[in-house]
């Protein structure tokens, strides 16, 4: 760690590394989102232009339209469950997977690629292509091999619309999760491994013991971009359900969105993305807490 | 750098040059902006009718800003960023923008559309919109299906109550050739906002008591389980739940589906409206198609049972908020240009298929459905778009319940319920 | 322990397939008609009639709009290695109150919903006019992607022991000279990660270019997307669209994929 002893050495440094990135940050994301946050606390109608001023400051009332709309709460909850699914699916097969192919597997380059190739599509089109196969693909199979599971779209009934979701969303993430998991297993020193295989220990005891704990680093950064990932789910919300049948897998995300271009809402909208973003800071914030105590104990 | 490289390099510069050229040049003329090709479906010879129009003439430049993703989000973004297009196509946004929008009452195109056809688009007597097409949804049938049904050729105007049209369905439904009567989409928009506005449209002959009903509605004064209307119109549409082709899972055909079914002449029905009607030709050019309206009782005088409705689905506007007065200017011209002149009317008649709703049109569509479509315009057997009056978001709301009562998940009461407490939540 | 080998080998093998098949379907069906796709979407096609691809490719405009991305994305890469990194390294190693903030400042704006400043965001940058061009779009790339790159490298940067730096500081090098000769490179395998994510994420993004690309520039998720959405009903050329789109990631990714391999093994041995 360095100490700076001047205000003009601590303002070099700062120049030299840090001003550009964050000139950036501040002026593109910063910016706006502060704007937004503004936004939420007037009558703005999503299409006056923001330094015209035509629009009145209105204290909560969007905040209380938000939390009084019902659709939005059942998003919520929704959205909840279906992030905590992918999360857990996902870091499970992702770290398994990572595992499988850092051992000694045949052709493993090739299935390093196979499970990292849904990442390189973007959502949207992720979401066409796996409509065309909940709807067509799999009812064409289930007129070919009469299996009842096949019979109809998936994407029509609400449990089975749910889990598609949440199969898209495992299936695109788990891939990238996987890179970051392999980094972690190949980052573990090769003499600590050594060293316990001449200790006699097994596979799996070398796996729970030495391994997972060398690597929670890879852990916290996984869980934390699939939180991240899972709760702004909405590309693939959008085009492989549009929040049908009747508006039951809509989520937050996609609800914020529709209630500002569909029913015109700006500022209810506005106001839900705000809070959403309050929930999900509070979510990440207590896992990054906790995975670093963790990571602080196992170092 | 190998030879090649080079070569490639060159070309490439050469290629930029000419570009920036060409950008340059095209400078000189007015540019006049269009959020996307009215409808994505008929892109192709849209942008084929735009580079007509700016060989035509050497004022202006229509440019097309292409449409990809949702129509109001990128009308929102763009205004909001100072860059909303000359013109745009307008549904329910209307009313959203419909104060940065150019008083067009003067203009040639205007002056021409047919009485009632602006309606949606005038404010206190100005007119800011025009209007692209009518169009018109009901029961549409395959002629050579329906021909075979009642043995010889069928006549439209033997379906005027709903237990002649069941009497039809049934013998459809008998046909070896078909695999069921009828095709039902389960789409939200085809159940929530056409399928809804019958119920609407068939309360009442007189306009004003029709929206009389929708106001009722929002105070919560109007109980649909007691309401005539309501019950006929659901006894008709369990009757067509009844044939479905898709019976086991009303939800998950597609709108190709629909076109597949009807097409091929697997089902005799297809409730829907004459958009599909190039998706119909193309699927099977040699069949003749025809709409029937959608009966809600056993009476032939009850209102609605004899007419289908007839709408203007959406307007094209021009900026003024942002816009300069040579680019509104230009932005008249084009629009001018399809309603005047005999190349921009081949385009809007025979290539974008919209019916014209402008007496300057010499030329008319040619196919049996769209004759039948326009005969019902002339008979005053046209029903109300009430959806036009739905709010932002209504359809939507509306689709969703209607969506459950198919799937049996709600019942006619659960629906009435829904249905209320939707139009409660509007101010 | 043979045993163990093989069904780990039937694992991947079958996870394998599930991941990849739909991309199976897609080839398959890029070959057919509009009809024979609604027919039978599992039928292999009759004959591998390319005509799709090439309705697709002129319909695209695949020439300009493919290369609009390839600038696009090599620049906005090149921005987030640079900037990022070096940021980390700042963080990381000048800890102090201000450092811990930015920090964390840094880690909450990565869950701010675009939805949440979306609006605002296209009407600050269209009333300076600054949007339509790839090169304010780069920028927005820096300001959007600075957060995620920094993170994952503090992440790394704060494992690397700071006694390099010092020996390197008693040499007489200054920061900057300690970063780039010592630091960034025993950061390449993070690098090569980094630049993976920022390339996939940067080339197939949408949202962002739909906002500031509405005429000019336009890259090729937006021209893929205005492309499928006027052809969703003529499945055979859509997915002939999509193929076309994908392609050139995968071959990417092929092609670094032995670059990250390398790099992750050569930081293991250091």
């Amino acid at each position: 760690m360095y100490i700076e002893k001047t205000f003009a050495q601590k303002f070099r440094s700062f120049l030299t590394f840090a001003a550009i990135p964050l000139f950036a940050f501040s002026v593109v994301l910063v910016i706006p989102f502060l704007v937004g946050v503004f936004l939420s606390f007037t009558d703005w109608n999503g299409i006056q232009a923001i330094d015209s001023f035509d629009y009145n400051v209105i204290g909560l009332s969007n905040f209380t339209a938000a939390l009084s709309d019902p659709t939005y709460i059942n998003t919520l909850v929704l959205t909840f469950a279906y992030v905590t699914l992918v999360v857990v699916i996902t870091n499970v097969i992702a770290f398994l997977v990572a595992v499988l192919v850092t051992s000694n597997l045949p052709a493993r380059n090739f299935f390093r690629a196979a499970f990292f190739i849904p990442n390189l599509i973007g959502g949207v089109i992720l979401g066409f292509i796996w409509q065309f196969i909940f709807s067509t693909f799999i009812t064409r199979l289930g007129d070919l091999t009469g299996i009842p599971l096949f019979q109809y779209s998936w994407l029509v009934e609400t449990d089975k619309a749910f889990i598609a979701l949440v199969i898209v969303g495992v299936w695109q993430l788990s891939g990238y999760m996987m890179l970051i998991y392999i980094a972690g297993l190949v980052g573990i020193p090769q003499e600590v491994i050594e060293a316990s295989t001449i200790d006699g220990a097994t596979t799996s005891q070398q796996l729970l013991h030495i391994k997972i704990p060398l690597m929670i680093q890879a852990f916290t950064i996984s869980i934390f971009l699939t939180l991240r990932n899972s709760f702004m789910v909405f590309d693939v919300n959008l085009s492989l359900t549009r929040g049908g049948p009747f508006r039951s897998t809509e989520m937050a995300t996609l609800h914020i969105y529709n209630e500002a271009f569909i029913s015109q809402h700006f500022g209810t909208a506005q106001a839900q993305a705000i809070i959403l973003f309050v929930i999900v800071a509070v979510v990440a914030t207590t896992q990054v807490i906790i995975s670093k105590r963790l990571e602080g104990r196992a170092l | 750098m190998s030879k090649n490289t080079r070569r490639i390099v060159f070309v490439l510069f050469i290629l930029v040059l000419t570009l920036s050229v060409a950008a340059v040049q095209a400078q000189d003329r007015v540019q006049v902006t269009i959020l996307g090709t009215i409808k994505p479906e008929i892109a192709d010879p849209f942008n084929e009718a735009v580079a007509t129009y700016n060989a035509a003439q050497d004022q202006y430049e229509v440019v097309v800003i292409p449409r990809d993703g949702d129509p109001v989000q990128m009308m929102t973004s763009l205004s909001a960023s100072g860059n909303m297009p000359t013109i745009t196509n307008m549904g329910q946004e209307f009313s959203l923008f419909r104060d940065t929008l150019c008083d067009v009452t003067d203009t040639t195109f205007s002056q021409h559309a047919f009485p009632g056809t602006q309606a949606d688009v005038t404010i206190d007597g100005r007119v800011y919109g025009m209007p692209i097409t009518i169009e018109a949804f009901g029961l549409l049938y395959n002629q050579a299906v329906l021909d075979e049904a009642v043995g010889g050729t069928f006549d439209p105007a033997t379906i005027t109550t709903r237990s002649e049209l069941a009497e039809l369905l049934a013998a459809v439904d008998a046909l070896e050739s078909t695999e069921a009567a009828i095709h039902v989409s389960g789409l939200d928009w085809s159940l929530g906002a056409h399928f809804t506005n019958v119920m609407f449209t068939d309360q009442s002959a007189d306009a004003a008591e029709r929206v009389a009903f929708i106001d009722a509605l929002k105070a919560g004064e109007a109980a649909l389980v007691e309401n005539e209307v309501y019950a006929g119109w659901l006894d008709t549409l369990d009757l067509l739940l009844q044939y479905n082709q898709n019976a086991g899972s009303p939800l998950a055909p597609t709108y190709d589906d629909g076109v597949l079914a009807l097409g091929l002449g697997e089902v005799g029905f297809w409730f829907m409206g004459n958009w599909a009607l190039p998706n119909l030709f193309e699927m099977n050019p040699d069949v003749a198609y025809g709409i029937l309206p959608v009966p809600i009782s056993d009476d032939p005088a009850t209102y609605g049972n004899t007419a289908i409705s007839i709408g203007v689905p959406s307007n094209l506007v021009i900026d003024c908020a942002q816009s300069t007065p040579e680019e509104q200017a230009g932005a008249i011209d084009f629009l001018n240009w399809f309603v005047t002149d005999p190349v921009g009317q081949d385009y809007w008649v025979n290539r974008f298929n919209f019916l014209p709703v402008y007496d300057t049109f010499e030329i008319q569509p040619q196919d049996a459905a769209s004759q039948q479509i326009l005969q019902y315009a002339a008979d005053g057997l046209s029903l109300q778009w009430m959806n036009n009056l739905y709010p932002a978001g209504g359809w939507q709301a509306m689709g969703a319940s209607m969506q459950k009562y198919v799937t049996g998940q709600i019942d006619r009461a659960g629906l009435a319920g829904e249905l209320e407490a939707y139009w409660q939540t509007v101010e | 322990m043979k045993l163990k080998r093989v069904g780990g080998l039937i694992a991947a093998v079958v996870l394998a397939l599930f991941y990849l098949f739909p991309f199976a379907v897609v080839l398959m069906n890029s070959f057919k008609g509009r009809i024979e796709v609604l027919r039978d979407p599992l039928a292999l096609p009759t004959n591998l009639d390319f005509s799709n691809y090439a309705d697709a490719f002129t319909r695209m405009n695949y020439g300009t709009t493919f290369f609009n991305s390839l600038i696009v994305t090599v620049l906005s890469i090149m921005l987030l290695t640079i900037f990022p990194s070096m940021l980390a390294y700042y963080l990381a190693r000048f800890e102090n109150l201000a450092t811990k903030v930015i920090f964390i400042l840094l880690v909450v704006s990565m869950i701010v919903p675009f939805q949440a400043l979306m609006i605002p965001f296209a009407s600050i940058y269209g009333r300076l006019d600054l949007l339509n061009n790839r090169w304010s779009l780069i920028f927005f790339y820096l300001g959007f992607g600075v957060s995620l790159s920094t993170f994952l490298y503090h992440g790394f940067i704060r494992t690397i022991p700071i006694a390099l730096d010092e020996s390197a500081a008693i040499e007489g090098a200054t920061k900057f000279q300690i970063f780039w000769r010592i630091i960034f490179p025993i950061l390449r395998p993070t690098t090569a990660t980094i630049v993976i994510l920022n390339a996939l994420w940067i080339w197939n993004d949408y949202l962002l270019p739909s906002l500031v690309l509405f005429i000019n520039d336009r890259t090729l998720p937006l021209s893929t997307y205005s492309f499928y959405g006027q052809y969703t009903s003529d499945y055979g050329v859509a997915m002939a669209g999509l193929i076309l789109s994908i392609t050139p990631v995968i071959v990417f990714y092929l092609f670094m994929q032995r670059n990250i391999l390398k790099g992750i093994a050569e930081g293991a041995v250091k």
